[in-house]
């Protein structure tokens, strides 16, 4: 109201709108509410966004969806009673993609045969 | 100068002129220019004009200028208009400002205070002559010529203020009142087709004028020429009633006293405008002469703060009643802000004179930003604590010297900086902004103080941040702050028993000193503010959001959790007695499963709560010990961050029990404005929801007041999952009489504004088909008018059956039980999102 700059709530609805348009078309319909929500959580940061008030929203915007991810990713390590830092220097190959296109769990490196 | 006076002894209303009031504006330009002027002006008009040097208010220097002083006052605004035609490239200041106000400065009074006249024998006057008209905009300010007749009028030798309009405890004027409304929703536009009997009131004393056996005007003349009321409160006055009775009184040749002078009664038109992005309507103004009219339905004052609020604005502003009541407090506070500048000798310019200064666009991005808002954490929420800076933005004006003359000034290129934007703020010159809210905020707080004192509480939050701002100009600013007007030996002295307000008139002038000084840090900003710049509205931004963030970490490293912050005000609450929410947020195992997306993509709901019942044993026995040391760390912290941040911060309240919702689109999404608090003293405090809202209907209002209130009686969790089993009853018992149709139709009023012409509406909303009814039916609808309207049936083909214009409702109409119904529920939803049942 009555300012030459849009608050960041405004920046966060535009970028949205912005990314629907092309990027969000392309997405499946199941990955479209996900984009949406995406983007809607990052309001839960907008008082850190609109203290920090980067030239590009987006910067914002990323910095806020990554923070949203490490805050849930460690909530769910709580609740789940796991820690995946344990596993931070794991040398053994990618997991393996699964039948469905989902993602299966790492595969277990294959026996060793004894040395003869 | 016409004063109407009030004889307290003899219970006299007496009217006096005072001839020695001569005002006058400043003109600058080119020396030969100004030489012209002085010579032709008073070769043209009763004037006389004389060199002098006046201080320019942003660099303080002296400039030369012509002063002109008019020898009447009704002369004053067409000599600044000749000189504005002589050559338009003239600076002119002081020359558009109210001739009340400028009397009051002049000679140090100020409407409804006490004074004391040396009068000379009655003179012979030409009614008509008098502009102490209400405001700039009237239609007719000067009389007509059939109404210039002679008046016989004592004359004003001397006049001495025996009053001040900082005391807190007054005599309220002893002024006879006469309340005129019509009967029905006193809220509903008369001239939509509401129709009724004018009722008159005398002392409460309500009777409704008949006009079976005479005429409705003749009966209101006799009222009016009985009691002889000074003041004239009135709903729908401006525009329809006194319009109303003076057309009827001219059909019958009748001669309705109005005015207590023989004027003619002043009208302004109505207008449609334009205010932050809602367009808005101010109805047409009728104004009286030796008599107050106020009409509580086109008044700002008298509608939000009450006649003991409007009579505090009187005082402090120094504007006369009747234009301060149809005014914003901005207008106040801007002549306060002329007041102080005009007694400092300073050029007041006709319009905004400082343009924005140049800016690099990321600058820009830095400094236009508001205040800090954490959204809240969702949840229903024990022992909440909340601290409120009190008056922030005016305290952080007062405390820092932030006025629009004092940033970025001229004189001290070496001034402390503003946080983040580097703004410099003058350390030499105490700032005319905030010598003005200096004196508002100490006002205020002597209210606060007298209303708790009287209610029997304890003063809340600690005056220890507001003692360092009165010390503020020590050594280093001098010290120049409004002169008193009248030494306190001069006052009477009062008897403190009769004059000490109650708690009630202590609010509602507290308010309206709250209104002021909102409105003061909005005017540094506001585009037309004659002492706006808006580098000190961000800078006033700039300290809040720095203030805002020290008191989060120092409640954060104290050991309490941040819940919410909003601007001035923060919720906290004691880490460690509470470790979780008592329910925090619905938290569903994927958050996209459980909303409608717009995309249209609704998946079964899974909902998982984190809930603490496993604990709450644990809780039980913490709260047992914490119990009574809760209030005391609370208000530990809030003296603690006082004395951090240099400003006043109060212990608001300490809430059994807060309830943050979130938005309504989406159940994952808080939102700063939509939540419910109940006090340890059980009072309510609500945001955003529907009791709060101006277009929801009575009914629904009600509905939601009664659950919060059963709600209320609540002190924890638990109990409040009981309470809302009762709650719970009442809203079925709302349904059930929607239903069986007994719930009365002025209850299921809605109201709602109208932001273009009927005309103009492209959607059939329900605000468009029932303005498009009532435009049909011969109303003049404009922009900004309220309109009230009943859903008749919601869901049906015929457009025009879905909603019906209130004024044109007829019973046989009914209502929409289904649309009203949801609305109940949506209603009570808020009660029930965090409940367990």
């Amino acid at each position: 109201m009555g300012r030459t700059v849009a608050t960041f709530r405004d920046l966060i609805e535009q970028e949205l709108q912005s990314w629907k348009q092309r990027f969000g078309r392309a997405l499946r319909q199941e990955e479209q509410a996900h984009l949406e929500a995406m983007f809607n959580r990052v309001r839960l940061y907008v008082q850190a966004c609109t203290y920090h008030f980067p030239v590009d929203a987006m910067h914002g915007i990323h910095v806020a969806v990554e923070l949203d991810h490490e805050i849930r990713l460690r909530k769910i390590e709580a609740a789940l009673g796991i820690n995946l830092e344990t596993q931070w220097m794991d040398s053994r190959p990618l997991p393996l993609p699964a039948r469905d296109g989902g993602v299966a769990d790492r595969a277990e490196p294959a026996e060793t045969p004894p040395a003869d | 100068m016409v004063v109407w006076l009030i004889e307290p002894s003899q219970q006299k209303r007496r009217r006096l002129i005072d001839r020695s009031f001569r005002p006058c504006f400043y003109v600058q330009g080119p020396e030969g220019q100004l030489a012209r002027l002085a010579e032709m002006l008073p070769a043209r008009a009763a004037a006389s004009c004389a060199l002098t040097e006046r201080q320019n208010i942003w660099d303080r220097r002296l400039l030369r200028v012509l002063q002109v002083s008019a020898h009447h006052p009704t002369l004053f605004a067409p000599l600044a208009r000749f000189v504005r035609r002589f050559d338009s490239g003239l600076a002119l200041y002081d020359s558009d400002l109210m001739l009340a106000s400028m009397y009051c400065w002049e000679k140090n009074v100020f409407p409804l205070a006490k004074v004391e006249i040396e009068a000379g024998p009655a003179g012979t006057d030409v009614v008509g002559a008098s502009s102490a008209g209400p405001g700039p905009n009237a239609v007719r300010p000067y009389a007509t010529p059939n109404a210039v007749r002679p008046y016989v009028t004592p004359e004003i030798l001397t006049i001495t203020c025996r009053d001040d309009e900082w005391l807190t405890e007054y005599e309220r004027p002893p002024v006879r009142t006469m309340r005129i409304r019509l009967e029905g929703i006193s809220d509903v536009n008369p001239k939509h087709g509401r129709h009724g009997a004018i009722e008159v009131a005398i002392e409460n004393d309500w009777q409704a004028l008949d006009d079976s056996d005479e005429p409705t005007a003749q009966v209101f003349e006799r009222l009016l020429r009985v009691h002889d009321p000074d003041v004239l409160v009135t709903e729908w006055g401006d525009d329809v009633l006194l319009p109303g009775l003076l057309r009827q009184a001219q059909r019958l040749h009748l001669r309705l006293p109005l005015n207590r002078d023989a004027l003619p009664v002043e009208r302004t038109r109505s207008r449609s405008y334009m205010s932050y992005g809602r367009i808005l309507f101010k109805e047409s103004t009728t104004t009286l002469f030796g008599r107050l009219h106020i009409d509580t339905q086109n008044s700002f004052g008298a509608d939000q703060c009450e006649m003991e609020g409007l009579w505090e604005l009187v005082r402090v502003t120094k504007l006369p009643v009747q234009y301060a009541c149809r005014t914003t407090p901005g207008t106040g506070i801007s002549y306060m802000q002329m007041e102080t500048a005009w007694r400092d000798g300073v050029l007041i310019p006709a319009q905004k004179a400082e343009p924005e200064s140049l800016k690099h666009p990321d600058e820009l991005l830095l400094a236009d930003r508001g205040g800090l808002v954490f959204p809240p954490r969702l949840g229903f929420f024990e022992n909440v604590a909340e601290l409120d800076f009190v008056s922030e933005f005016p305290s952080i004006m007062a405390k820092f010297n932030i006025s629009p003359e004092t940033v970025n000034c001229p004189c001290c290129p070496q001034a402390p900086r503003v946080p983040e934007l580097g703004y410099r703020v003058c350390q030499r010159h105490r700032g005319i902004t905030s010598r003005v809210v200096e004196r508002l905020i100490a006002k205020r707080r002597k209210y606060k103080e007298l209303g708790v004192r009287d209610s029997g509480l304890g003063v809340r939050g600690a005056g220890q941040a507001e003692g360092e701002m009165g010390r503020w100009a020590d050594g280093q600013i001098e010290n120049d702050s409004l002169p008193a007007h009248c030494p306190p030996a001069h006052l009477p002295v009062p008897n403190p028993e009769s004059l000490t307000p109650n708690p009630s008139a202590c609010k509602q002038r507290r308010d309206v000193l709250k209104w002021l000084l909102v409105c003061c840090f909005g005017y540094t900003g506001y585009k037309n503010a004659r002492f706006g710049k808006i580098e000190a509205h961000e800078a006033i931004n700039a300290f809040a959001r720095e203030k805002l963030l020290v008191a989060k970490e120092a409640a954060e490293q104290r050991g309490f959790r941040v819940l919410h912050a909003l601007v001035d005000s923060i919720y906290v609450q004691k880490a460690g007695a509470f470790p979780l929410p008592i329910v925090d947020c619905r938290l569903p195992i994927d958050p996209i499963e459980n909303r409608q997306s717009q995309f249209g993509a609704r998946e079964a709901v899974a909902e998982f709560r984190v809930s603490s019942f496993e604990f709450r044993p644990a809780i039980e026995n913490r709260q047992s010990k914490i119990g009574n040391c809760l209030r005391a760390d609370y208000e530990r912290l809030a003296q603690e961050i006082e004395q951090i941040t240099g400003l006043p911060l109060a212990l608001e309240a300490v809430y059994r029990y807060a309830v943050f919702l979130p938005s309504q689109q989406s159940a994952e999404i808080p939102v700063p404005n939509r939540f419910f608090c109940v006090s340890e003293e059980g009072e309510l405090k609500v945001r955003g929801l529907e009791c709060r809202r101006h277009d929801t209907p009575p009914f629904v209002t009600r509905m939601q007041r009664e659950v919060l209130a059963i709600l209320a009686e609540a002190r924890d969790f638990s109990t409040y999952c009981d309470k809302l089993r009762e709650a719970r009853e009442v809203y079925e018992r709302y349904q059930e009489r929607l239903r069986d149709g007994s719930v009365a139709a002025e209850e299921l009023v809605i109201r709602k504004r109208l932001t273009k012409a009927p005309g103009n509406y492209q959607k059939n909303s329900s605000t468009a088909i029932a303005a498009r009814q009532l435009d049909r039916a011969g109303v003049k609808l404009r922009p900004g008018e309220n309109i009230e309207y009943i859903i008749t049936d919601a869901g049906s083909s015929l457009i025009d059956d879905r909603v019906r214009a209130w004024t044109l409702w007829e019973g046989w109409r009914g209502y929409d039980v289904e649309a009203y119904g949801k609305a109940l529920a949506k209603a009570f939803e808020p009660a029930a999102h965090f409940g367990r049942q």
